[in-house]
Order: C-alpha cells, then sequence, then structure tokens
C-alpha cells in the first residue's frame, strides 16, 4: 500500500493503519497544503505574514509526521496541528489582518486570470469573508472546517477537542448567521441593479 | 432549506471561493521548496532533489548546491526584509517608507529560487519593537517542551528514521558546512526578532556556540544587532554593525537600523 492509499484510507475510514510507516511529507504536503493554506486565511491570517504562518505549520507537521499513527484522517492530524501554531502566530502583534480584505495578494501577474474573471472571483471571496467576519470566532472555525474545507463534524470534534454536540450546535448557527448574509448581499445585489 | 444544510447559493459562493483559493501547480512547488528550506534539510538532499526535479536542473548534487545558496539568500532576504522592518519600524514609525526599503534590499533572483506564496513581505511595523528582557518561549515553544508536541527538537526526515538530535551545546563543535540544524536554529532566530528580542539573541549565542565557523556567522550577526536594537541596546548594536561593517557585505541588511542610524 502506498503513502497515497494510506492517507485515502486513514481519511475514509479513521481507523488505525496496521503498517508503522510514516507517510511522505511531500505527498502530506500536496494533500494538505490547500486546506492549510485556506484554514489560515479564513481564519484571519494577514495575507503579508500568510507564508510565514505556513511555513511554521509545515515546519510542526515534519518534525511530528512520525508520531502520525493513523488513528484519525491526515488532515486531521495537519489541522490539529495548523490550529495550534495558527493560534499562536495571531496571537503576535501585527498577524491578524484588521479587516483589509483577504488573499488580495493573489497570484503573480504571469498567471493571473483575466481582469474580468479576476473581479468576479474577488468578490465572491470578499463576500464569503465578510460572512466569516460576522460569526462568532468559535463559530466562524467550525463552519470554515465543516463546510468550506468538507471535514465531518467528527473530524472537527476530534481536532477541537469538543463534544461532536457542540460542534453540530456552533455550525447551526453559524448557517443561519451565513444564510442570512448571502440574502443581504442578494437583495443589494438587486438594488443596485435597478 | 434546513439548518442541517446550506442552500445552493450559499455552497456556489463557498465553491467558488475555494476554487479561488487553491494553489496552482506553480505556487505548490515554491511552498513545498520555501517549507523545505525552512525545514533545513536542503543540505540532506531531500528536498534539493525534488526542487532539482521542480526546475529541470540536473544532477543532484548540482540542486543540492544551489538550494544551499538558496538558502543561505533566503536567510538573508529575510533578514533584509526584517531590518527594514524593525529599524525603520522602530524609529521612524513610517510603514510606506519602511516597505520601500525592505522592497529595495530584496536578494537577488539565484537559480533556485527563494519561494514565496505570496510578493514580497511587506514590513507590517508601526511601532517600535517591543522591549522584553524574558527569554521565554512562544507558546508553541512552551507546549514542545511540555511535551504536548513531540518529537521536538529536530525535524524527522519523512523516510522515518531520526534525524541526529541536535547536540549537546558546545564550543568545541565546529562546522563550516551549513546543516539543517543551523539553518533552522537561525530561522527560529529571526522569527524571534519581533515578539521576542532577547530570545533572539538568545539562540543566536546558541547557533554561535554551535558553529563558531558557519557560513552564515555574518547572518547571525545581523540577527544579534537586530536583537539588541529590539532590546534597546544600541550602542552595543551600533559596535557590532561596525565591526560587521569592516568584513561583511551583509551590512546592507541593517540599512535603516538604529545601529545603522546615527
Amino acid at each position: 500500500m502506498d503513502t497515497k492509499q494510506k492517507l485515502a484510507s486513514a481519511s475514509e475510514s479513521g481507523a488505525a493503519r496496521s503498517g508503522s510507516s510514516v507517510p511522505d511529507f511531500r505527498e502530506v504536503h500536496d494533500a494538505c497544503i490547500d486546506f492549510v493554506c485556506r484554514y489560515a486565511i479564513h481564519r484571519g491570517v494577514s495575507p503579508v505574514t500568510l507564508d510565514d504562518a505556513v511555513q511554521e505549520v509545515f515546519i510542526v507537521v515534519h518534525e511530528r509526521l512520525s508520531t502520525f499513527e493513523g488513528r484519525s484522517s491526515i488532515k486531521t492530524f495537519v489541522g490539529g496541528i495548523a490550529r495550534l501554531v495558527i493560534n499562536d502566530h495571531l496571537r503576535k502583534r501585527g498577524n491578524r489582518a484588521l479587516g483589509e480584505p483577504l488573499f488580495e495578494a493573489e497570484l503573480p501577474p504571469s498567471e493571473a486570470p483575466d481582469p474580468a474573471e479576476l473581479t468576479a472571483r474577488s468578490e465572491a471571496a470578499r463576500q464569503l469573508d465578510a460572512l466569516l467576519a460576522k460569526m462568532s470566532e468559535a463559530q466562524r472555525e467550525v463552519f470554515v472546517l465543516c463546510e468550506i474545507e468538507q471535514l465531518s463534524s467528527v473530524e472537527v470534534a476530534e481536532m477541537l477537542g469538543v463534544n461532536e454536540n457542540t460542534i453540530r450546535t456552533r455550525l447551526r448557527e453559524a448557517r443561519k448567521s451565513f444564510e442570512a448574509g448571502v440574502v443581504r448581499f442578494r437583495a443589494r445585489a438587486r438594488r443596485e441593479e435597478r | 432549506m434546513s439548518d442541517e444544510e446550506l442552500s445552493a447559493e450559499a455552497r456556489n459562493l463557498i465553491a467558488s471561493v475555494r476554487a479561488e483559493r487553491t494553489l496552482s501547480p506553480a505556487e505548490r512547488e515554491r511552498s513545498y521548496a520555501r517549507i523545505g528550506v525552512g525545514i533545513g534539510v536542503a543540505a540532506s538532499g531531500v528536498f534539493a532533489a525534488r526542487s532539482a526535479s521542480a526546475a529541470g536542473s540536473s544532477g543532484a548534487a548540482a540542486a543540492g548546491q544551489s538550494l544551499v545558496l538558496a538558502t543561505k539568500w533566503w536567510v538573508i532576504g529575510g533578514l533584509l526584509v526584517t531590518a527594514g522592518a524593525a529599524g525603520l519600524g522602530a524609529y521612524a514609525g513610517s510603514r510606506s517608507g519602511a516597505s520601500e526599503r525592505a522592497q529595495s534590499l530584496s536578494p537577488p533572483k539565484l537559480e533556485a529560487p527563494a519561494p514565496s506564496l505570496l510578493p514580497p513581505v511587506e514590513p507590517r511595523m508601526e511601532g517600535p519593537l517591543p522591549i522584553s528582557t524574558s527569554s521565554a518561549p512562544a507558546p508553541i515553544d512552551a507546549e514542545r517542551k511540555a511535551g504536548k508536541v513531540k518529537g521536538a527538537s529536530a525535524p524527522v526526515p519523512p523516510g522515518g528514521n531520526a534525524s541526529p538530535r541536535l547536540p549537546a551545546t558546545t564550543t568545541s563543535a565546529v562546522t563550516t558546512a551549513t546543516s539543517a540544524e543551523e539553518v533552522l536554529l537561525l530561522h527560529r532566530a529571526r522569527a524571534a526578532l519581533r515578539s521576542n528580542p532577547a530570545h533572539a539573541a538568545s539562540l543566536a549565542r546558541r547557533h554561535e556556540q554551535r558553529y563558531p565557523r558557519s557560513q552564515l556567522a555574518a547572518e547571525r550577526e545581523v540577527v544579534t544587532i537586530l536583537a539588541l536594537c529590539g532590546l534597546g541596546r544600541t550602542s552595543d548594536a551600533e559596535r557590532r554593525a561596525k565591526a560587521l561593517a569592516s568584513r561583511s557585505p551583509a551590512l546592507a541588511a541593517l540599512e535603516g537600523s538604529c545601529a545603522e542610524r546615527r
């Protein structure tokens, strides 16, 4: 069984892996880099310090990878580390995005999409960030992990170290807040069209 | 719509942003190379070989060499940015000035890029460096020490074999090759500059004890000088900066710092 299969297996079943080999760091990186970047952004890490925060997460992942036993998914394992590192990162002055649009730095010019597409996509990102900003920290974290990163409530409960019912309650509240925000955006868009 | 699921409109919004915030293959490569440099295993060849493949370079040895160079420039680059941020932030309080200065101090482009997911880091200091006399480690470090984060002190290679632990502090440890541990140690020192300059100075001292003949000696000295600036020890910083100026072009990194200001 190669590493990808092991990761997939652990991810799907959450069962303990019988083998004791350590997952390949490159594959863990590739499997989780988008998740870690988005998680950091949606938790409020400033675009300016995003590189540093992501790098720090993976340095710790690298250090701890040998302790991964496959009892949880690799995403939960990396997510647990990301949470600790990013909490620490956000406690430091200046690392938190203070209301500025997230992920504005975008792609380097050579890879940037055409301006119309970029504008449309950035508007969606702005909306999402604004809606996340309306939530409490606890609700936002659960919403990001469950709805954006598609983790199960069991995985999120494990990652956050709280009861699964608590996760469901927070998620329910977060969804209400999000839907209300989507309705507001839709209404505003209609007003502007007239 | 029930409380248990989002509307189609909400799900579409999320899917759209999720796709937007997904790295391209090139960004993925840059991220991996940057993390590899941070971990400091470039010298071991693990990341060097992969980066060589990504860059189309031939030969692991050549790649290793270029990545070691990249490592060095990455450290210098980081220091340059920090220098601009710390120095100008502390004394001029001019965010835009610091940004321009830091940008002008970007390291040169090398064959193996010093990668970044985003454009060059813009200094974000708007006030003076926090002056701390405590050498208490950051929370993550504290957790490592408390055993909450296992496998703490040295990186473990992906292969699963434990890499050598950091050697016990000794002045007899003499090395001229840039090892993984020393790059990581210097990286941690640099990372601590803003939040805890006393800890940064302590890490730089440890680096000096372990690697007295390091190729990164100039970079280490820059960290020490900036840490002294952060601690308000301007005269000490100035004295060391003058000494460094006489023997290293890395002085450029100190432009705008308290040591260079007079």
